[in-house]
Parts: structure tokens; sequence; C-alpha cells
């Protein structure tokens, strides 16, 4: 039992550790926009008056929720080029990040949006404002702000399910680190090091967060 | 129904006054018959629907301002997206309308800031921001604490003294007395009686309406 702890590997490491970390929040923020972007078109798409728009969103849900992150990266990355759609790592993550993220996102979305009083809807139709513009102008924030919390929680989530992304080998701080950790077997003080890499960047999210808080949804309520 | 006529709609909860009214502007699907506002005849067409929100104000009983958007906001978005007109006029329209309201000075202010009562008059200044050539009242102080009743009545009589077509449920019976050119009584989805204010109240002819006017002045 003769191990002996040695973090100068990590301090050595800590310039590619920290290029890691920015890789992860490249990946976090680009599946986070695409995550909403996701979220909000389904959120309306769910409401459709077609039918089978609804229908794929709704399956679209059931498929990305009830299966594995993993499989679906694999499946992005070395299923879809046999039928000749090939993506480099980054944006099979960001892909991956982005549908999963946004199957989530849709579901907390649509609370939110069903949480908005009726009468709003109603106050937007009777102005003479049609279908599409009483969703984007007048339910869509408030809906926001109602389940800002849990969705900001889901975007915390994503940005760590990127350590899965390894998988694919693209470029974020769980695949340095599995890097650095092959080259110097200091597996103890690489992994507890970038444990608190990962707790740094989901409060540095949370920082984010907070700001784009008071600056959209900082309106009083009664 | 005349252009500047006022109509106060009156009756029990339940006796379809605000089912009648929201069937104007197609806030309620028609079951039966047809509705003509300003020569269009509102069928499930949304070009006629939408023909007939435009010309058609309404005013709720729980205000329905957008929260998120300042009092002036409220005013502005409407004539931009649905009318098309610039923003620079839009808030000059605006502020014209929320200092008809004398509720000029609040304009940055978001609903949620203001009472009860002025929320109202913004929301009777935002259906104004649309021109509309009839405004649908429906219960709009129903909601009021009673020292607020009469600042959004007041701003009613002021738009009825100006010509404005006017539909009004209520149960504010001094209100019609002042402005209406014809009550209208409902009960269970019919209406019942209808006349000029005097008579209808000096002289209601049917037992129903006899009862729910002995009902509703006992506590005036």
């Amino acid at each position: 039992m003769g191990y002996t702890l040695d973090f100068s590997v990590v301090w050595h490491a800590m310039p590619a550790l920290l290029w890691g970390c920015v890789g992860t929040l490249g990946l976090a923020l680009a599946g986070m926009t695409l995550a909403m972007v996701i979220g909000v078109a389904g959120v309306a798409a769910r409401d459709s008056k077609a039918a089978w728009l609804r229908a794929i969103v709704i399956g679209f849900v059931e498929v990305v929720r009830n299966t594995p992150f993993l499989v679906q990266i694999f499946f992005l990355f070395f299923a879809l080029p046999l039928i000749g759609l090939k993506l480099n790592p980054t944006a099979t993550a960001i892909i991956a990040l982005g549908v999963n993220g946004g199957a989530y996102a849709i579901e907390i979305i649509r609370g939110g949006v069903q949480s908005i009083h009726k009468g709003q809807v109603e106050a937007g139709y009777a102005l003479g404002l049609h279908k599409g513009q009483v969703f984007r102008f007048i339910v869509l924030k408030p809906a926001l702000r109602a389940i800002y919390p849990s969705l900001t929680g889901q975007f915390i989530m994503l940005t760590l399910t990127s350590s899965i992304c390894s998988a694919v080998s693209a470029y974020e701080l769980t695949s340095v680190a599995q890097r650095i950790e092959s080259d110097t077997f200091r597996s103890f003080e690489v992994y507890f090091s970038v444990t608190f890499l990962y707790l740094a960047i989901s409060w540095l999210l949370m920082l984010g967060f907070a700001a784009i808080s008071h600056r959209f949804f900082s309106y009083p309520t009664r | 129904m005349r252009k500047g006529e006022k109509i106060v709609l009156c009756g029990p909860s339940g006796s379809g006054k605000s089912t009648l009214i929201r069937c104007i502007n197609r806030l309620e699907a028609i079951e039966q018959g047809s509705i003509v506002v300003n020569g269009h005849r509102l069928d499930d067409s949304i070009k006629a629907i939408d023909v007939v929100r435009q010309d058609v104000g309404m005013v709720f009983q729980s205000f329905n301002l957008f929260p998120h958007m300042t009092v002036l906001q409220n005013c502005m978005l409407a004539p931009i997206r649905a009318r098309r007109i610039g923003k620079t006029e839009a808030e000059a329209t605006a502020r014209k309308y929320l200092e008809r309201v004398r509720i000029g000075d609040q304009a940055e202010k978001y609903p949620a800031q203001l009472s009860g009562g002025q929320q109202q008059r913004v929301a009777i200044a935002r259906a104004l921001c649309m021109q509309p050539k009839v405004m649908l009242f429906d219960e709009p102080t129903s909601a009021l604490d009673p020292e607020m009743v009469k600042e959004v009545l007041d701003t009613m009589i002021g738009l009825a003294n100006d010509g404005m077509t006017m539909i009004c449920v209520t149960h504010e019976m001094g209100f019609a007395r002042q402005v209406a050119d014809r009550v209208i009584f409902m009960a269970e989805g019919q209406i019942i009686e209808e006349g000029e204010p005097e008579a209808f109240f000096r002289n209601p002819q049917h037992a129903r309406t006899r009862q729910f006017l002995g009902e509703i002045l006992a506590h005036h």
C-alpha cells in the first residue's frame, strides 16, 4: 500500500486540464443552445393542430428520455456513418447533448407553458394576435421564468453528461483527464482534481444562469 | 346594434352573458346562429376571425395585462404585431390613450406595480390602442376592491360620452342607468327582457327580472 500522493503531476498538467474545461464549457454551451432551440420548437409543435407533428414530438421525447445517452452518442458516431452521415467527435457530441437535453427541455418548458393563465392567451387573441405571436410574445417569457430553476438544473446535468462524450474522444475535460491518467498512472490525483474542476464549471454556469435571470426575468410579479 | 350604442348586459351568474360577448370576438365557438361585426360575418375561417378581432376591443374581469412587459409595452405590442404600424407611431398612440385613462405617468411601470383599478385602466387603454369600432367589457369591475370601482367606471363613462360603441357585462346598475341606451337581462342562456334603462329599472316586465333586480339592488 505504498501509494504516495503526488499532486505535482496535476500541477504540470494543469494547462491541459484547463483547456479541457474550456472544451467542456464549449460543448455544454453549444449543447444548451441546441437543446433550447429544440425545446422551444418542440413545445410549439407539441401543441400544433397537425396530429402528425404532435406524434413526432411525443415519439421523440419518449425515445430520447428512455434510452441511455451513451447509446445515443454511439448511434450518432458509429451507426450513422454506415448510412453516409459522418460527423466529427465535436459535432457528434454537440448534437447528442443538444438532442438529449432538448427532449428534457420540451417536457420542462411545456410545464411552464401550461402554468400560464388562460386569460393571457385570450387577451392576446382578443388584441388580434395570431397563435404563433401569442406564444412568442406573451406566453414564452413568463413560461420560461416559471420553470427557470428546473431548466437550468437540467442544463447543469447536460454539462456533466458531456463527460460521456469522451467515449467518442470529443475534446473535453474527462477525455483530457483520461489521457493524463494513462500517461502518469496518477488516477487518484487526476480524478480528484477533475472532480473539483467540474464543480467549478457548475458553479460558473450557475453564476451565468443567475445573471441571465436577473437580466431577463426580474420583472415584478404580485 | 347601432354605431355608438351602449348596451349593458346583466343577469345571474351562469346566464350566458360572458359567453355571449366572448362569441363576438370568437374566444368562444358559436354553436348556433351567426354574428356579423361591422359587416363581416363571423364564421370559422381564420381570416374572418382576424378581421373581427381587429375591430373589437375587449376588457376582461381579471385585467390580463402581460406581466413581463411595462404598461407602455403592453399597449404597443398588438398595434406593432397585428396592425403592423411603426414603433414611433405605436408609442405615440399608446401614450395618448394612457393619458386618456389618466395613467400616463405610470407608462414605464410593470403591471404588478399598479393597483387593480390602475391595471384595469391600462387594459382599457391597451384595447383602445387597436382603435376598435366596438368595446366589450366582461365584468370589468368585479375583481376590484370597492374603492377602485369608481375610477374604472369613470373611465368607461368617459369613453361612452366620447361616442364609443360598447357592450358591458356588469352588475353596476348605476353605470347602466347613466350610460346605457339599452339594458338586456339574461337568464339561463336566454334574453328575458330588454329595454331603455329608465323603464327597465322602474317597471320590469318579467318576474325573473324583478327578482334579480331585487337581489342586486338590495345591496346598493
